[in-house]
């Protein structure tokens, strides 16, 4: 399984897209879910490291591990960090409830995009032994099969028809968007690998 | 940062995204629209040619500046959009909402025959977010 190991806070976002331009040439993985895939992965990654730069507490050095293999019919992507972690789920609920302010900001909507664009979401809280861990498949996309609605219809359509607007989470309608949004396995205990 | 600003005219700018329009510099970038939409630009032409990442938060101060010129009759279009752009706005369907041209000059040539936000009334200010 190829894989990256970083140390050091600093490096995490352009060491793993680096990682992920050497892998964007490997000709298996191309194969595996094409080029837009290998960007929907990517940016799931990005996501993610992008919340552990911002909001996670590291005690030691901030390390991250990186690693990527072929599955059925995609490629699964696998991060483990030396964070003190998170509570995923709550985070995650957070940025649903962004959809309820009157003017919500730009930014807290990385959860969504990674959760709305991947599937087999696992996640997996740091314990006395484990590192934190998250891993998700991206498999390749079909036409309009992917969907992150990131936004309020009213935020940004403010004189559209509203068949033009996008929909929030949880409210998409019968065009196979809702299939994109997959269950959070949350894993207490360490994943079996 | 690695975005870059023209002024074309006095309403209209091209912004230069460069390498990443992400969490690490979305506020500058937000910052410096909306210096220029105080010195009077309504017209942006995001130029994402060479660019590999546009994230969440990247995207949320494009949507930023798009609420908030919309009101004064102002527009954000996209222009030379690279692959990993192109697949953050079909994933986020973001397409049903920014025009895209093919090229720069496209773009302003589009805002130079008519659809001027000059012309809609672009003496307004710039309103606080969510103050449409």
């Amino acid at each position: 399984m190829p894989s990256l190991h970083v140390r050091g806070l600093d490096r995490f976002v352009d060491d793993v897209h680096a990682q992920f331009d050497a892998w964007a040439a490997v000709d298996t993985f191309r194969t595996a879910i094409g080029d837009d895939g290998l960007a929907v992965l990517r940016l799931a990654a990005h996501e993610w490291v992008a919340n552990l730069v911002q909001h996670a507490e590291f005690c030691g050095p901030a390390e991250l591990a990186l690693s990527l293999e072929i599955v059925d019919d995609g490629l699964r992507c696998q991060i483990e960090d030396s964070s003190r972690g998170f509570d995923f789920v709550r985070q995650l609920d957070a940025q649903r409830s962004i959809f309820e302010t009157p003017a919500p900001s730009e930014r807290g909507r990385g959860l969504l995009m990674l959760v709305s664009c991947t599937e087999d979401l696992a996640f997996r809280e740091v314990s006395e032994t484990d590192p934190q861990q998250i891993a998700f498949t991206v498999r390749a996309p079909e036409d309009d099969n992917l969907f992150a609605s990131l936004f309020r219809p009213e935020d940004i359509m403010l004189d559209a028809a509203p068949e033009d607007l996008p929909l929030p989470v949880g409210e998409e309608q019968g065009d196979g968007a809702s299939d994109a949004v997959a269950p959070i396995e949350v894993r207490p205990d360490p994943l079996s690998s | 940062m690695s975005f870059s600003f023209q002024k074309v005219s006095s309403t209209a700018a091209v912004v230069r995204v460069g390498k990443a329009l992400d969490f690490r510099n979305a506020a500058e970038f937000k910052a410096a629209c909306q210096d220029h939409a105080r010195q009077g630009v309504r017209y942006y032409v995001l130029d994402f040619s060479g660019t590999g990442i546009l994230d969440s938060t990247g995207l949320g101060v494009i949507f930023s500046l798009y609420r908030q010129l919309t009101p004064a009759g102002g527009q954000v279009v996209f222009a030379s959009v690279s692959r990993p752009v192109q697949v953050v706005v079909q994933l986020t369907r973001t397409y049903k909402v920014f025009r895209q041209f093919p090229t720069v000059e496209a773009a302003l040539e589009a805002h130079q025959g008519g659809t001027s936000p000059q012309a809609q009334g672009g003496s307004s200010q710039i309103g606080a977010p969510g103050a449409a």
